[in-house]
């Protein structure tokens, strides 16, 4: 990879590659998350991605990419540890399957995007502002709609302190939405533009040059980041299990539940995390897999997935609610013998083959390989190396000793309506 | 073994019919490090009637066979086929949709082992009344939770509306009544009718070595014995071919935040060939962009008037033996909803030809976002239609779509549109 640094604060990172047909480039920008900033960061990137100056309507803005060989360009918000995250995203066909100029084109279209939004008078177009606040509206009201998505949101909820910004989603509170209007956001949108790290990267069968050049013209100022050297989530673990049950129209139930895990992304116990998770609960052959779904029958989907910048651990199953008791005490049991090392070496040869697979399987997807440099550049770590030897050296006694940092922390359980 | 050149995307097609029946496609992918692998074979959830192989008279089964038959797979008398998989490092998995079963993994070692797995374990039925009558308790759960989903739901009811004596609108894996009449025997007589090579292919796309993965797969059939190749005998999937009797309205009272309404249209068109119905498919997805996509007047016109909004969806779909559209929405403005999609539909001839300068852009999109496909292993051999689709890959519905000329979709409105096949079905809140 080929790193420039633009301006303080505003960085470039290039990897040219013939492999693929579509070249990818991802625009992050980066500032710590507060109270009241996701929901108007998130409304900003529906704006973003709606129309811009030149192209004053979406439909005028999807038009210029059906020119480009059905280009895509689109922005969304999310969350590493404390850093809140606007991504604007964009892919095209490269030029060789296409026509010349097509990168290029694209380059443009992302710095209208960026740079000239539909701001007339210092306030965002009202129309299409008042459009979308309601469609982030209706978004939002709709997560309730997708039980496995919402249960999950509310175990997390539960898991983080009462203080804690987290509890705040990432695309922000529905009663947060009522306080932003056309001219706040402008405030927003500068904000970002002028304080917000900055990592722009680029994928594909590129020149770096050309790449620097074009990129370089574009208007960002130097700024000292706003981010603090570690973003994780560090809470302490506390005594009292918060447990939440919650009725709903629903056929069928919920049951979740969250571990204190203080491990974090790329720390020193990363890799044994990740054998341990595949053991307890992130593969086909986990205990939570094989024990609660396949021999008891009990449910549908019953997984296990870490939190590596929020230092816990979330299962999640969807049960039969007659079972709840049946199916709590069993998935308790399964965290327990992992913490006993009752596990055999064949599993974890299994679950490692497994993550080494799903590893170079990575190497084959584009877009997630540009995400995953992102969350490495936000966490400050170098890309990974020796991933696979790395794996295979965990040994039986760090899973087991690891799993014993599990407590459990949050109990909540979505049941139907009588 | 016959190979395809594609020289403008480097890329090459390998195909060979086995002794057997089995239709082998390899697709080597260059500096990729995983290798994609799926069994199929072309049995779903709408084979509820056929003639069992070795018997004569026809045999109507529960709904859900097909799936409920792909959950039992994987297990067998003394090992489950996914720890195999395991041992080996790959990740595997299986779908059943109305018109396939597929048996899948994806590896970036042991492909060998891997492939003799996925093809032993699919050609090796083992069912027992104690296993299949344990599988009904996951497979509940499964109907469960997809009558939780409002989007499923939404789908399923217009499939309801569209072929309301047709096995297509009922759940993929059943209803609760139906799994529990499965048994054994049933799965077994779904087995040996539907799971003969020569109604199945295999289709392998990524890292590999065409002729060794060839031999490797000869190798592995050569030991096995099989019935001379023959087809299965299934009744006609449609009760009545010419859609009269499409429902045209009707209405679900659901737990969601927001009302939901779709729009449907079906298609009663049949076509001699596989070429012919991908050309067809092509026309319609060029037709409908033109329409209703985001670059649409009709598109701004009703996201500005608050008709529809992000949520607004339409797809057209192609499987054996029938054809649908659908346009959706989460709105507050049902009817608006349904008489602007329905008013535009009739009037698709006068609306297309008022966009016709949209066309070459329209087309180079869709060219690209298929291009784009062309990265993904899984994807390519997922988007593989099989025996409906004369076994067409990826790189031929390009070259079919990059053929097709603007004056050509009017034989398509001409097929696809009438107004008496329409239907519209919504998902309402409870009233508080």
């Amino acid at each position: 990879m080929v790193d420039f640094n633009l301006q303080p604060g505003v960085r470039l990172h290039i990897e040219p590659t013939s492999r693929f047909h579509v070249n990818r480039i991802l625009i992050n920008f980066a500032t710590p998350q507060t109270a009241d900033n996701s929901a108007a960061r998130n409304l900003l990137a529906n704006l973003l991605e709606t129309s811009t100056a030149a192209y004053p309507t979406q439909t005028a803005f999807a038009k210029a990419l059906n020119h480009l060989y059905g280009a895509d360009a689109s922005a969304s918000v999310s969350r590493i540890g404390y850093a809140h995250t606007l991504r604007v995203r964009a892919e095209a066909v490269d030029d060789r399957f296409a026509q010349p100029g097509i990168f290029a084109s694209l380059v443009d279209i992302l710095y209208q995007m960026i740079f000239h939004p539909l701001i007339t008078d210092g306030a965002f177009d009202a129309a299409t502002f008042k459009t979308q606040r309601q469609n982030v509206a209706n978004e939002l009201a709709s997560i309730k709609e997708n039980k496995q998505y919402y249960a999950a949101w509310q175990l997390d909820r539960l898991y983080y302190d009462q203080s804690s910004l987290m509890r705040i989603p990432s695309y922000g509170r529905l009663e947060d939405l009522d306080k932003l209007t056309p001219a706040s956001l402008v405030e927003t949108y500068y904000d970002m533009l002028a304080h917000d790290q900055v990592d722009i990267f680029v994928y594909g069968n590129v020149d770096p040059q050309t790449v620097l050049d074009l990129f370089r013209q574009w208007p960002l100022s130097p700024r000292q980041s706003p981010l603090p050297k570690d973003i994780y989530y560090r809470q302490p673990f506390h005594h009292r299990v918060r447990e939440l049950s919650e009725r709903q129209d629903v056929n069928q139930a919920k049951l979740n539940l969250a571990y204190h895990f203080p491990v974090f992304y790329r720390d020193e116990n990363y890799y044994a995390a990740l054998v341990m998770n595949g053991i307890l609960g992130g593969t086909p052959y986990s205990k939570l897999f094989a024990n609660v779904r396949e021999k008891a029958s009990l449910a549908y989907y019953a997984s296990s997935q870490l939190r590596l910048f929020s230092s816990h651990l979330a299962i999640q199953t969807g049960i039969d609610a007659k079972n709840y008791h049946q199916a709590r005490q069993l998935i308790e049991a399964q965290v327990k013998a992992v913490q006993q090392g009752d596990f055999s070496e064949t599993v974890m040869q299994e679950v490692k083959d497994a993550l080494i697979n799903q590893y170079q399987t990575g190497l084959d997807a584009p877009g997630g390989i540009v995400e995953h440099w992102l969350v490495d550049c936000m966490s400050n770590r170098l890309p990974a190396e020796n991933v696979i030897e790395s794996l295979q050296q965990v040994t039986k006694e760090q899973v087991a000793d690891l799993a014993k940092k599990l407590q459990l922390q949050a109990v909540y359980f979505l049941d139907g309506e009588e | 073994m016959q190979q395809f050149k594609y020289s403008e995307f480097n890329q090459n097609v390998y195909q060979k019919q086995l002794d057997n029946g089995l239709l082998v496609t390899l697709l080597p992918m260059e500096g990729f490090h995983k290798t994609y692998a799926v069994l199929s074979t072309e049995f779903g959830s709408i084979d509820n009637a056929f003639v069992p192989d070795q018997k004569n008279e026809l045999l109507t089964v529960p709904d859900g066979v097909a799936h409920f038959l792909e959950h039992k797979m994987f297990e067998k008398a003394d090992h489950d086929a996914f720890d195999l998989f395991g041992k080996l490092g790959a990740d595997a998995n299986a779908f059943t949709s109305f018109t396939q079963t597929r048996y899948l993994f994806s590896t970036t070692a042991h492909l060998h082992e891997n492939l003799d797995v996925l093809l032993d374990f699919v050609q090796d039925p083992y069912f027992t009344e104690q296993t299949v009558n344990k599988e009904k308790g996951i497979i509940g759960q499964e109907i469960t939770m997809y009558n939780d989903d409002p989007s499923w739901r939404l789908y399923l009811g217009m499939l309801g509306n569209l072929y309301p004596n047709d096995p297509m609108h009922i759940d993929i894996a059943g209803t609760q009544e139906s799994i529990q009449k499965i048994t054994a025997p049933i799965l077994y007589d779904a087995y040996r009718t539907f799971y003969q090579p020569a109604n199945m292919n295999l289709f392998v796309a990524g890292r590999l070595d065409v002729e060794q993965v060839l031999a490797w797969v000869e190798q592995n059939q050569a030991v096995k014995h099989f019935d001379e190749p023959k087809l299965p005998k299934r009744t006609a999937v449609i009760s009545d071919p010419t859609a009269n009797d499409v429902i045209p309205f009707r209405t679900l009272t659901m737990a969601v935040e927001r009302p939901k309404v779709m729009v449907g249209l079906r298609g009663i068109q049949s076509f001699e060939n596989g070429k012919e119905r991908l050309l067809y498919k092509w026309r319609i997805n060029l037709l409908l962009a033109m329409l209703f996509d985001e670059t649409s007047a009709n598109f701004l016109r009703l996201y500005d008037t608050g008709v529809i909004d992000d949520s607004f969806n339409y797809n057209f779909e192609i499987q054996r033996g029938f054809h649908l559209a659908t346009f959706s929405t989460d709105t507050d403005q049902m009817e608006q909803f349904a008489d602007a999609m329905i008013q535009i539909l009739k009037e698709a001839p006068e609306q297309l030809a008022a966009v016709k300068n949209q066309f070459e852009d329209v087309k180079h999109a869709m060219l690209g976002r298929l291009i784009n496909q062309l990265d993904s292993p899984e994807n390519i051999a997922m988007l593989y239609g099989g025996s409906y689709f004369d076994h067409a890959t990826l790189l031929d519905e390009i070259e079919i779509l990059r053929s097709i000329d603007y004056d050509e979709l009017a034989i398509a409105i001409d097929q696809f549109i009438k107004p008496e096949r329409l239907s519209v079905y919504q998902i309402v809140p409870p009233t508080k």
